[in-house]
């Protein structure tokens, strides 16, 4: 008789344990978040983009020494209240099925950063269509000195960054290529701040694996 | 043989028995509100590989944060995310107070743009054990947990009742027997087996085992990449509030009081010259030339008589392209380059000025 009993209970058990344990996994009710693996390697790159003269672009990498001429054709003799603006491509390339949170950082400073770091700003713009062009870039550009930018790693706005091949076209939301527009302007600084640089600096743009998993 | 095959099944069973108390204690240890007690996470992505392969538990000790060296692997919060848990290798140790750690994943090209700060950290790895976390991942699935709780759910139900089946019929059995030795009858009455208890407690270390390893934190060995462009210079150019007309040279000049005076001042802010001509009477052409990024610009108008009041001309004239809807394009005239004016028509000279 104990028997027959240890087993009803046996199998009360578990019924019991079992429906508990996928209730609390598959309810609805309750958050248990599923595990996604991903293996492979993250690859960031940077572009230039080109018409090919038929409503298309093409992209060819560039290297971090490419962009920096970019910048320093821009950033030369600046004076104050100047607006300029520089164009940054990105394509995430990983072979691991993710997206990149891409991020902006100044992660070294030289010559006359004391003086300058908050007298010229920064903005980051996302116009993956390109389609802004002359004072509609700056409106609703959010300035910030370029000291803050060297404080914590800022993310860059227009979200993550899908995989090339996973992307939808470049006029849809989640584009191929992430389009910027690193903007820059002056402050109302005085001629005590003339002929002076800040030289040696590096701009770190840093693609962080995103919660996104491209499936 | 069948002593032989049993003698096996036994060891078997004992080896199971034992593994699954091991994995119990090793899933349900960090639950253990003890400080010191290991801790364990799913890993779930691979910028530790191969040292820490995607879909490992990954077990980390505290230990005094004093003694983190470069080349340990620490679990940390995430600096740009306070849910995420990251399993990073210490790349170097930025700073000693306040302790600052600089991280990065194996398989990354970069270090990470983060501080990893003393109290972010959660523990020093290790040891890893391979798949158990894809385990998890998969009894997190709803067909993963069909195979791996469903099915073996039900074999161990149908198990059960068809021990009920045989309890009522050991106890029919043994309620003959009774009767028949009461009658003199000498029957061998089988012992009560123990099958019942021991898959009991064999169904709780699996249950309690598939309870922890489906509650296990995550950690993610995060993938990143970075674009690094270096040697950036920033510099300031020699202004002053408002850019006093420099006369550089001229051509084709005579420069008496009667003649056309010509000044040309800067207005940066606004990307445009005031050109100013005095002693002028008549209509006349003036053409602006400068240089927008290596590329030649011009600028040609016309000054018609209605323009000129008391023999004098003033105009600004904007650098850069307007579009007919108002939208201005400066162009990107550098501080001190040459604009030349030329002047044609009922006058003619030539001259350059410093922008």
């Amino acid at each position: 008789m104990k028997k027959i009993l240890l087993s009803i209970l046996a199998i009360a058990l578990t019924v019991g344990t079992v429906s508990a344990s996928a209730y609390a996994l598959f309810s609805d009710t309750v958050n248990v978040a599923g595990v996604t693996m991903t293996t492979g390697n993250a690859d960031l790159e940077a572009y230039d983009r080109s018409s090919d003269g038929n409503n298309g672009y093409v992209y060819s990498s560039v290297s971090g020494a490419d962009i920096r001429n970019y910048f320093n054709t821009k950033l030369t003799n600046l004076y104050p209240k100047f607006k300029d603006y520089t164009e940054l491509w990105v394509s995430n390339k990983s072979s691991s099925k993710i997206a990149l949170k891409p991020t902006l950082q100044i992660t070294t400073t030289g010559g006359y950063w004391t003086e300058l770091s908050n007298q010229i700003y920064m903005a980051v713009i996302n116009d993956d269509g390109d389609t802004l062009k002359g004072d509609a870039v700056y409106a609703g550009a959010e300035w910030h000195p370029l000291s803050w930018w060297k404080d914590y790693e800022r993310q860059l706005p227009g979200g993550v960054i899908y995989r090339e091949n996973e992307g939808a076209t470049e006029s849809e939301n989640a584009p191929k290529y992430r389009g910027y527009k690193v903007l820059f302007a002056g402050g109302d600084f005085d001629n005590t701040l003339k002929n002076i640089t800040m030289s040696g600096l590096t701009f770190s743009l840093n693609g962080v694996q995103a919660d996104v998993i491209v499936q | 043989m069948f002593k032989k095959f049993k003698t096996v099944f036994k060891i078997i069973e004992w080896v199971a028995f034992i593994v699954l108390l091991c994995l119990l204690l090793v899933v349900i240890s960090p639950k253990v509100p003890f400080k010191n007690l290991p801790k364990s996470f799913v890993v779930v992505s691979g910028s530790m590989e191969p040292t820490i392969k995607t879909g490992s538990v990954a077990f980390t000790k505290t230990v005094d944060l004093k003694n983190i060296k470069s080349g340990d692997i620490i679990a940390f919060t995430s600096p740009s995310d306070s849910k995420d848990t990251i399993l990073h290798r210490v790349n170097s140790i930025s700073s000693i107070d306040p302790l600052l750690f600089k991280t990065k994943g194996d398989h990354n090209n970069d270090i990470d743009a983060w501080d990893v700060p003393d109290v972010g950290v959660k523990g020093v790895y290790f040891f890893a054990i391979p798949y158990l976390g894809t385990l998890a991942a998969t009894l997190r699935q709803p067909w993963g947990f069909a195979v791996v709780v469903g099915i073996p759910a039900f074999i161990f139900i149908i198990s059960q009742i068809l021990n009920i089946k045989k309890a009522i019929d050991d106890e029919v059995n043994r309620k003959v027997s009774q009767r028949l030795q009461e009658t003199g009858t000498t029957i061998e009455i089988k012992p009560k087996s123990k099958t019942v208890l021991k898959s009991l407690i064999f169904f709780f270390l699996v249950s309690s085992t598939i309870f922890g390893l489906t509650h296990l934190n995550t950690a993610k060995a995060l993938y990143s990449d970075s674009v690094v462009v270096s040697g950036i210079t920033i510099s300031t150019a020699d202004f002053t509030k408002t850019p006093a007309p420099i006369l550089k040279f001229s051509l084709n000049r005579s420069f008496t009081s009667t003649d056309p005076q010509i000044s040309l001042s800067s207005d940066r802010i606004n990307h445009q010259v005031k050109l100013n001509i005095a002693n002028v009477s008549d209509e006349f052409d003036y053409e602006i030339l400068y240089t927008s990024n290596g590329v030649e610009k011009g600028i040609f108008e016309h000054a018609n008589i209605n323009e000129i009041t008391d023999s004098k001309f003033s105009k600004n004239i904007y650098l850069g392209i307007c579009s007919s809807g108002g939208t201005c394009v400066p162009d990107n005239v550098l501080p001190g380059s040459d604009i030349t004016v030329n002047i044609s028509g009922s006058y003619t000279f030539t001259q350059t000025f410093s922008y």
